[in-house]
């Protein structure tokens, strides 16, 4: 069975497959990674664990799987792995958003300020919104000379990670 | 002795407690959130009482509620962990008309270390050293905290007067920072503690925090059980904490615990205590504040000490004596504790919510997890991120920090991202192993916070938990019945 894996840290897709090649022998298994390879050995010790021996290199594994996510705890170390759809990329959509014309809440919290209006002119680095996360307070400020399109929250408001807090087109 | 003690906690702390509580024959009482009703803090205890509402302020912070469920439940006694209640004089008083005992220190204590002010007086009338600084007037014009700013010289911080754990406080390098700083530490003490006195404090550059842990009872008796070292921190919260102090020698040590002791005295101290100094390269020592209730780091004092502070602070409470004098008191080995938290070194730290899928603290001798959370626990913003308390105890620090370091690397903590590598990467540093850190450790030395590249043995583990969730078979149709593991082919399905 192949599949084919995508994480943040090495977001080209990469393509697993584990395969038995003597029907004979259930323990000789190979997986093969971007085309290459390995003999391995797995061992199961629970449902979603167990260990791999890959060139007489043991690991220990954990696993969790959640849809399309794949959550891999391995020798102390986490990773988020992303079942990649195999057909055809959708084009453009996921491009919009991210050409810094938004504020987002860096963290989920409150309001506690808001410094401009919209219409206003700000300056880069100028203080836009003070939040309050964690109990900590914590200042977003302009990411470049712009004009204030639109406020979409209000003091006091609590707000989700990355929603939209601030609209602004840039002048610069 | 008490029958019944109710916990106004929630987390590691509040299994901490009852682990205690249980042991000597108390029955627990816990209270909790809505989001808290499958949290392990319940599951330990002997009954469970909800508190309506979710975030801090409507559940836990509610005085008023606690000491309610406290009177109907027939608790005798209130035990407050830290955070929430545990320093609020007012809910000590409202324990003692309600006949109920807070145990920690009395309400005038509290008070009079709450306030970093009084503190510091209270302190200079006791000879126990403090930091030159200006106590501040919250009437004072800009151009008079200008003059006091002058005359200590920069840098220096602006602290608020009811202020703890960094919140409210602010380093200011020069003069014409004075202003915004001031006016912005007493907005977020306004804020986090509903005072927004601030005061002026010379800034020690590269200074250690090492904190004396103190106990006193009602009989007169104050004793210290040595230091912690707390300064690795990350915008001033304690994320590494030892003991011994890689700083101290036999005369230094032997000198701040009386200093400690000296402070608890002249405060007329009971129960369980922290009184912090900050310690320069000089090795001159400065009184920070009090802490007056058990601290976070306590275990490392009680695997060095083999003493259990939760169960003196519930004899103390009864009334008892203390259960150890200073000379039964020594310190063997070294301990660590490493603060482990949902968060995200890689992303800012941004606090990770969501759901623990799997959780299973390293297993080991000497190796002691406090954990708050279970596999199934749901992450939430309404509380503190950190989710579990990593403990080692070495014979000596070298052996610790390899023992710590196993512990990290064997604890599987699924769903919301932790600092675990990030902790490793920080007592593996080369400063951290030599001893070399001060409370501006983690800004001085870059400390790597990107996720790794995943390795192929991942990639194969993640293939694997693939075929098995898609296709359930059973796992007895590829098992080999032979002696070694590897045979024991798990149910997966390949080709």
């Amino acid at each position: 069975m192949k599949t084919t894996l995508s994480t943040a840290a090495h977001p080209d897709p990469v393509a697993v497959e584990l395969q038995r090649p003597d029907p004979d022998d259930p323990t000789n298994l190979v997986a093969v990674i971007d085309g290459e390879a390995h003999e391995i050995d797995l061992a199961a010790t629970g449902p979603t664990s167990g260990l791999i021996r890959l060139n007489n290199r043991i690991s220990r594994y954990v696993t969790h799987r959640e849809g399309d996510r794949i959550l891999v705890w391995l020798d102390g170390q986490s990773y988020t792995f992303n079942v990649v759809d195999t057909a055809p990329k959708r084009s453009g959509a996921a491009a919009a958003g991210a050409s810094g014309n938004l504020i987002n809440a860096p963290m989920p919290g409150t309001i506690l300020k808001i410094l401009v209006d919209a219409g206003d002119s700000v300056q880069a680095h100028q203080p836009l919104i003070i939040m309050e996360s964690m109990k900590m307070e914590m200042t977003l400020s302009a990411p470049a000379d712009a004009v204030i399109n639109d406020i979409h929250c209000t003091e006091g408001q609590l707000v989700e990670r990355d929603a939209t807090l601030v609209t602004l087109d840039r002048t610069e | 002795m008490f029958k019944k003690v109710l916990i106004a906690n929630r987390g590691e702390i509040a299994v901490r407690v009852a682990q205690t509580l249980r042991e000597m024959g108390i029955a627990v009482v816990a209270v909790y959130s809505a989001p808290d009703a499958a949290a392990p803090h319940v599951a330990i205890a002997d009954e469970a009482h909800p508190l309506p509402g979710e975030t801090a302020a409507e559940t836990y912070l509610r005085a008023d509620h606690i000491i309610e469920i406290a009177k109907e439940s027939g608790a005798d006694a209130i035990h407050p962990g830290y955070g929430f209640l545990s320093e609020n004089a007012e809910f000590a008083a409202a324990c003692g008309r309600n006949n109920i005992t807070f145990i920690g220190p009395t309400p005038e204590v509290i008070t009079a270390m709450g306030d970093k002010i009084t503190a510091k007086k209270t302190m200079d009338d006791a000879n126990v050293p403090t930091v030159p600084g200006w106590s501040g007037d919250p009437n004072a014009k800009i151009d008079v905290v200008q003059a006091e700013a002058d005359r200590i010289g920069y840098p220096l911080l602006c602290k608020a007067a009811a202020g703890g754990g960094g919140k409210g406080m602010r380093l200011v390098e020069n003069a014409k920072d004075l202003e915004a700083s001031w006016e912005a530490a007493a907005r977020e003490a306004g804020s986090a503690f509903g005072d927004a006195r601030v005061f002026l404090e010379k800034y020690i550059e590269k200074p250690r925090h090492v904190e004396f842990q103190i106990f006193g009872d009602s009989h007169g008796n104050v004793v210290h059980l040595f230091e912690r070292e707390c300064s690795i921190q990350r915008r001033y919260q304690k994320i590494i904490e030892e003991t011994p102090s890689p700083a101290l020698d036999e005369d230094l040590r032997n000198r701040m615990g009386e200093s400690a002791v000296a402070a608890g005295k002249a405060l007329g101290y009971t129960n369980a205590g922290t009184v912090e100094f900050i310690l320069a390269p000089d090795g001159q020592y400065y009184f920070l504040e009090v802490n007056t209730r058990l601290q976070v780091e306590h275990p490392v004092t009680e695997m060095t000490t083999h003493q259990d502070l939760v169960r003196a602070q519930v004899l103390v409470a009864a009334g008892e004596q203390l259960p150890f004098s200073q000379d039964d008191l020594k310190q063997t080995g070294h301990a660590i504790e490493c603060r482990i938290y949902a968060e995200d070194p890689a992303n800012n730290f941004v606090p990770a919510t969501g759901r623990i899928h799997m959780y299973q603290p390293p297993q080991g001798t000497n190796i002691r997890t406090d954990s708050g959370v279970a596999a199934g626990s749901e992450i939430t913003v309404y509380y503190d991120p950190m989710v579990a308390k990593l403990l080692a105890w070495a014979p000596t620090r070298e052996q610790a920090i390899a023992r710590m370091t196993y512990a990290l690397d064997n604890f599987v903590i699924l769903g919301p991202t932790t600092n675990i590598p990030y902790l490793r990467r920080i007592l593996n540093h080369p400063e951290f192993v030599a001893g070399n850190t001060h409370t501006h450790f983690l800004a001085d030395h870059a400390i790597d916070a990107a996720p790794t590249s995943p390795p192929p043995a991942a990639y194969i583990a993640a293939a694997v938990c693939k075929s098995t969730a898609s296709t359930p078979t059973s796992a007895a149709s590829h098992t080999i019945n032979t002696e070694s593991p590897w045979h024991t082919v798990g149910p997966w399905r390949v080709a």
